[in-house]
């Protein structure tokens, strides 16, 4: 899946981007909210000073009729714009002036934060929607009330309020928001787009390099296999040939009627420790170059494996049953875990005896080494020149199986590698 | 009936006879209050006040005139000023024309349309509660 740097690439960039978008999407939405309502209450403060302060008189103050209708005239006049909705002008003691029809009739009480922006100046705002409904919000749903403090020229205290719509205040903070949004996505598409070429030639790069290296190792691993091959090659044709003839001559001598028992018993004893060391050799020709292994040779180059063991004292034991179904792959798998699991019992266990078992249901092939050896706490570290059973476990790994070491202290040692036979 | 109560009786008719003739008269539709009348041989004044679409009160104070002078004039609600000005009486039919808005405040509003010719200092006042 994605094997590919660059689709790797491409596919993070394009979730960074989509995760950078919203995130961007999200913060520039709220900054444009707020940009939106900053207006809003700029132009409010605009409207309560320019518009609304220069009308404000005595008169007014004093809530004087004819005072009222001309602030009235001269507002509506001036505010006629679609932008602001409803007008309010409050004193400390209530509403002075509504463009509400009747709402002059009525009593009002300030809120809390008209009271304090009449206290301590400046500008205030809350959602219609939020405030308690009364005769002077109806109808004003979905708008937002802007109040600002004004002083008459005798230095009463009122709040100039205007409704704004918060459609008009969506709309202004879309125009804020959608240039914004687009410079964002164009400079996150523009970045993709040009780091992808880069990506795409330093990628072949890469991949030259490490087929390169590949290429070197392969043909260090074949010269190593190939002086391999010969070495073994010429201990088989040399010195495994002549111990075995000579074993042979040996065993026929040792057949002389003629002979004494003592001589006898010599050579019968000469010929066995050759028959020993040509053993010990050919394990030794097993792990200089391991051999071509095959479901049904299993058996046999497993018991080559433990051919070592008879020679330092440790009964070992090979049985291999159903393992016929297994492909060659899966039964070179098997060979490697059992040849490291055998090794590390006969150099490290001190065990007196070693089972490798074999078998499988049709399904699972199972391998199982079990020694009675001294073992080893699950929490002890391997030494660190002993890569053994981590090279095992990611060999496993890579092979798509399942390995598991049980072992305790004093209570020997059980690897048991599973692999799913291929239909 | 002595003849001195025929007499105050008689009298009483024609006097009342002639306040009517004379007097300025107003009148009203639903909705609407309005004062008429003469200033003089000469100009007529007419006020009326309605309610508009926006609740508020529609005031239009007119004065019709035989002449092309000069008119200050004043609206007032409830004793003060709430609009003045001046206009030269210029239509086809020398009239002038005053249209204002107002609050509608709970209670009567009491209205004043009063205009005087700058060169004759002829008075046109009409007055309605609403």
């Amino acid at each position: 899946m994605l094997r590919s740097p660059l689709a790797r690439f491409l596919a993070i960039g394009a979730v960074t981007l989509i995760v950078l978008a919203i995130g961007t999407n999200i913060l520039a939405g709220q900054a444009a909210n707020r940009e939106a309502l900053a207006e809003v209450r700029s132009i409010n403060e605009v409207l309560a000073a320019s518009v609304a302060s220069p009308v404000v008189t005595d008169g007014l103050v004093r809530a004087k009729p004819a005072a009222v209708d001309r602030f009235d005239r001269t507002v509506v006049r001036r505010l006629d714009v679609d932008l602001i909705s409803r007008i309010n002008l409050w004193t400390v003691d209530g509403l002075l002036y509504s463009d509400v029809p009747g709402a002059l009739d009525l009593e009002f009480e300030l809120s809390e934060a008209q009271k304090r922006v009449l206290e301590v100046g400046g500008t205030g705002q809350v959602l219609t929607d939020d405030v308690a409904a009364t005769e002077l919000t109806q109808g004003a749903e979905g708008t937002v009330q802007v109040f600002t403090r004004i002083e008459s020229r005798n230095g009463t205290r009122l709040l100039f309020e205007g409704y704004y719509s918060l459609d008009d205040i969506e709309q202004r903070r879309q125009q804020i928001y959608t240039p914004f949004q687009l410079i964002t996505v164009s400079a996150l598409l523009l970045l993709l787009v040009l780091v992808t070429p880069i990506l795409l030639v330093l990628t072949r790069q890469v991949r030259t390099a490490a087929d390169e290296r590949e290429r070197l190792l392969r043909g260090g691993l074949e010269a190593s296999d190939a002086e391999r091959r010969r070495i073994a090659r010429d201990l088989h044709d040399g010195v495994v040939q002549d111990l075995a003839g000579t074993s042979f001559s040996i065993a026929a001598a040792a057949r002389e009627p003629d002979l004494s028992p003592t001589v006898k018993t010599s050579l019968t004893a000469a010929n066995q420790a050759i028959r020993d060391t040509l053993k010990s050799l050919r394990a030794l020709l097993a792990e200089i170059h391991p051999p071509e292994i095959h479901a049904k040779g299993l058996a046999a180059a497993l018991a080559d494996l433990t051919a070592p063991a008879s020679a330092l004292g440790v009964q070992a034991s090979v049985s291999v049953e159903g393992a016929e179904t297994a492909t060659d792959r899966q039964a070179a798998l098997v060979w490697r875990v059992a040849q490291e699991a055998v090794r590390n019992a006969l150099r490290h266990a001190q065990a007196s005896t070693i089972a490798v078992t074999v078998r499988s249901d049709g399904t699972v092939l199972v391998l199982e080494v079990v020694d009675d050896g001294v073992g080893f706490a699950s929490g002890d570290e391997p030494a660190p020149d002993r890569y053994g059973l981590r090279g095992m476990t990611s060999l496993v790994r890579d092979s798509g199986g399942r390995l598991r070491v049980d072992s305790a202290a004093g209570e020997g040692t059980a690897v048991r590698l599973e692999v799913a036979v291929d239909e | 009936m002595s003849p001195r109560s025929t007499l105050v009786v008689m009298l009483s008719f024609v006097l009342g006879v002639a306040a009517l003739a004379t007097a300025p008269f107003a009148a009203a539709r639903d909705g609407e209050e309005v004062d008429r009348g003469a200033c003089s041989d000469s100009s007529w004044k007419r006020l009326r006040v309605v309610v508009d679409g926006n609740g508020r009160l529609d005031v239009i104070g007119s004065v019709w005139s035989d002449d092309e002078d000069l008119w200050t004039w004043r609206m007032l609600h409830d004793g003060d000023v709430s609009a003045n000005g001046e206009v030269r009486a210029k239509d086809a039919d020398r009239s002038l024309r005053i249209r204002r808005s107002m609050i509608n405040f709970a209670g009567p509003d009491h209205i004043v349309f009063r205009a005087m010719n700058s060169r004759t200092d002829e008075v046109c006042r009409a007055e309605v509660d609403f």
